[in-house]
């Protein structure tokens, strides 16, 4: 487990030594100055809640300044137009853009950049994106891992998604197409099918026959197989960066509660300095805060640690954070009373998007799950899963 | 950001890891009483000899001058070997160092780094708990003598205590908080009398202290007169960060130790792998916060009301380890097999009280972190 890490000297191989400093858990200058970008960019996209029963449109303006400051592709290598950023700059960029919320596909690309860069035929993926081209991921219908059908994330019909195409431990990343749009959760975020109804799959590998022909619909791309340790990685940076998008909806919705709280009068007083109310606000600003330090370790790990570690990590932070982000939320909602469960408190945008980005990739249930298996491996001395 | 030690800190690590191996108690500490007292001194005096006390403290006043996050590598180590915890001599010490003449930092710093004077805490009163400001211990300037009448409680240590660090409100026509000064008490003093307190574990760490006619030198206050208040709440705010009292890598061990536990006993609990994976979830995560809160204060800045943060962080975690131990042990720990899981389970119940109760850290988070309205 990530455990062990913390007993285990580090001899070697760092840089940076020598001034006797062991650890340094704050965010860079440049990192700062990356979230006071994403902040004021995330200012003048501010938008309310959407007309009754509608979806938020897709920020297009949102998008082109993204793309323009080098957000989008910010992770892919300097030498193709990326800007060599690690998990921890997209995840302050996915934080940020999730408090707005801008309607953006931001995660989406992201996490298919991820995909497209692990694989060795992903080179015109990265390329489309770094040119500002968005793009989705596939999920099983259970939402639970990458897949090559079942639902898009971040992806309107015909939308380029990038998907998994399982074998074992080790997958082959696959570029296919959205089908027809759902009636997504999150309003900010659009969902859409991905096969097999209507979208069966033509499936191609780089340079051979297709596999298989079912029908008319998407063509499936073959784009260059995982190893263990590569899908490891690359599920440790998305588990990541879905802990970003839930501490970016928490953090905003516990921002305005608390404005809220100081400002409504009820018995003469505003109820922010009713105690029941105060350690409603309080709590939330300790799951808060809690899940930016393990969001914080985590996507650290991502660049810094062995890929079963930085997983490991991950898998704590997800646990921890889909539990808390709608814990937070909620109690956010309590606090506004009855202005709460309206469409016009946009106090919803961020439940809803807590509640679609605490499933993806597993809740906490999933995780802490998995966690107590790797416990009981880690004390009959058993290895780890993936091989690696 | 980086979470991992340089080079320079990771061969501390292995040093500090090479002495424990040797030189850790192999005993656990006896419950209750003088046997105690003793074992935590003996432990103490060990450290200090092997120099690995006040590892952040400055050079001149017996201390190591390393950053001070030595003193969390330090903890680390502890906690993975089972160690004793380090002693608690944190908060007083750094009170000391903040306030403090020269001429009382170099009288009481050394001593208290090595074991060789036992500190004492007198804030609370019968009447002044969560409501420390209305404490009522009174101390009146008589010839070049503060002259002590009053009554604390909870004093843990002041049993076998040397000194204390006594809130005592010296200008009852001062406001609230502004009449309280900080004294320097001699537990000898004739006017001193200690009764234990016997806790439900049957463990005597807490006391009742009783100040009749106790005589303080006046150069013996902490600070300036009016000015305890505030040593009192920098003191708290370095007693409940879990990074300064090194609790932190004590719950990794205690988890660890738990699914040992777990996995060669039948299960006990139809929740248990899953409580298991919950507690070391809600470990995680404090770890990471104790670090990045000592990052935040790299440079020695004493911990603000976002403490409060980290204090109910790790009374969760402690609270939910000793639930857990409680259904992992499950029988044995209630018909005497396993005494020491039951006793730690009762104390453990202290940790959402000691140094401010989670209620009161709910309200200085809303008022003071928050900027909610406050509460009059």
């Amino acid at each position: 487990m990530g455990g062990r890490s913390w007993g285990r000297p580090v001899s070697s191989g760092r840089g940076e030594c020598g001034g006797g400093w062991m650890t340094d858990v704050t965010l860079s200058d440049e990192q700062r100055q990356l979230v006071d970008a994403c902040t004021r960019l995330v200012g003048r996209a501010d938008v309310g809640s959407p007309p009754p029963g509608t979806r938020a449109p897709a920020d297009e303006m949102a998008w082109s300044a993204l793309v323009d400051a080098g957000f989008v592709a910010m992770r892919a290598p300097a030498s193709v137009g990326g800007g060599d950023a690690t998990a921890l700059d997209v995840a302050l960029v996915v934080e940020q853009l999730a408090r707005g919320p801008v309607a953006v596909p931001y995660l989406g690309t992201v996490l298919a950049l991820e995909l497209a860069g692990a694989a060795s035929g992903g080179g015109e993926i990265v390329d489309a994106v770094v040119a500002g081209l968005a793009h989705g991921v596939v999920l099983d219908h259970d939402l639970r891992r990458f897949d090559e059908k079942g639902v898009a994330l971040d992806a309107g019909p015909g939308a380029p998604v990038l998907g998994l195409r399982w074998s074992g431990t080790t997958a082959e990343v696959v570029r296919t197409s959205a089908g027809a749009a759902l009636d997504g959760v999150d309003l900010t975020r659009p969902l859409a099918t991905v096969g097999p109804e209507g979208l069966s799959s033509r499936l191609v590998g780089p340079g051979s026959t297709p596999r298989s022909s079912t029908g008319p619909g998407a063509v499936s791309v073959g784009l260059g197989a995982l190893d263990g340790a590569a899908v490891i990685r690359v599920e440790a940076c998305a588990l990541t960066l879905l802990c970003a998008d839930l501490l970016g909806a928490m953090h905003a919705a516990l921002d305005a509660a608390v404005v809220h709280a100081g400002e409504r009068v009820q018995f003469g007083q505003p109820v922010g300095a009713f105690q029941a109310v105060q350690h409603l606000c309080a709590d939330a600003l300790v799951s808060t805060e809690s899940a930016r330090s393990i969001m914080w370790h985590a996507a650290w790990a991502v660049d810094a640690e062995p890929p079963l570690v930085a997983l490991d990590l991950a898998r704590v932070a997800k646990a921890h954070c889909s539990q808390v982000a709608l814990e937070v939320v909620e109690a956010a909602i309590q606090v506004w009373g009855g202005g709460g469960i309206t469409w016009e408190c946009r106090a919803h945008l961020h439940q809803r998007r807590v509640l679609l980005s605490r499933r993806i990739l597993g809740d906490e249930h999933v995780h802490l799950g998995m966690i107590a298996d790797s416990l009981r491996r880690e004390v009959r001395g058993e290895s780890d899963v993936g091989g690696v | 950001m980086d979470f991992r030690d340089d080079i320079e800190a990771a061969e501390f690590r292995g040093w500090f890891r090479a002495w424990l191996a040797v030189n850790r108690p192999t005993e656990p500490a006896p419950i209750g009483g003088a046997d105690r007292a003793q074992y935590w001194n003996d432990w103490h005096r060990a450290l200090h000899r092997g120099g690995w006390m006040g590892l952040s403290w400055p050079v001149g006043y017996g201390g190591r001058g390393r950053p001070q996050v030595y003193e969390a590598i330090l903890n680390d180590e502890i906690g993975l070997a089972g160690a004793p915890p380090a002693p608690h001599v944190g908060f007083l010490g750094r009170a000391l160092l903040h306030f403090g003449t020269e001429a009382q930092k170099l009288r009481y710093l050394p001593p208290l780094l090595s074991g060789d004077e036992v500190w004492c805490q007198g804030f609370s009163e019968p009447g002044a708990g969560s409501d420390l400001a209305a404490l009522s211990t009174r101390a009146a300037l008589v010839d070049d003598v503060w002259v002590v009448d009053g009554q604390k409680v909870w004093t843990s240590d002041a049993a076998w205590a040397d000194r204390c660090l006594l809130l005592a409100r010296t200008d009852p026509s001062a406001g609230r908080h502004r009449g309280i000064s900080a004294l320097i008490v001699d537990m000898g003093d004739p006017g001193v009398e200690v009764r234990p307190i016997v806790q439900s574990n049957t463990d005597t760490e807490f006391n009742e202290v009783f100040l009749t006619g106790v005589r303080v030198p006046r150069h013996e206050m902490l600070g300036e007169p009016g000015q305890g208040w505030e040593i009192a709440m920098t003191t708290v705010g370095y007693e409940r960060g879990p990074a300064d009292v090194g609790f932190s890598s004590r719950y990794v061990r205690t988890l660890a130790e738990l699914v040992e536990a777990a996995a060669r006993r039948p299960p006990t609990s139809a929740g248990g792998p899953l409580d298991l994976a919950r507690a070391h979830v809600a470990v995680q995560v404090l770890r990471a916060h104790v670090l990045r809160s000592l990052s935040a204060r790299a440079d020695g800045t004493p911990p603000g009301p976002e403490g409060s943060i980290d204090k109910l962080l790790s009374t969760r975690v402690e609270q939910l380890l000793h639930h857990v131990a409680l259904d992992v042990y499950g029988p044995d720990a209630l018909t005497g097999t396993e005494p020491g899981v039951l006793a730690e389970y009762l104390y453990s119940r202290a940790t959402s009280i000691a140094g401010g109760t989670s209620q009161i850290q709910r309200t200085i988070i809303a008022e003071r972190v928050l900027g909610l309205p406050r509460v009059r």
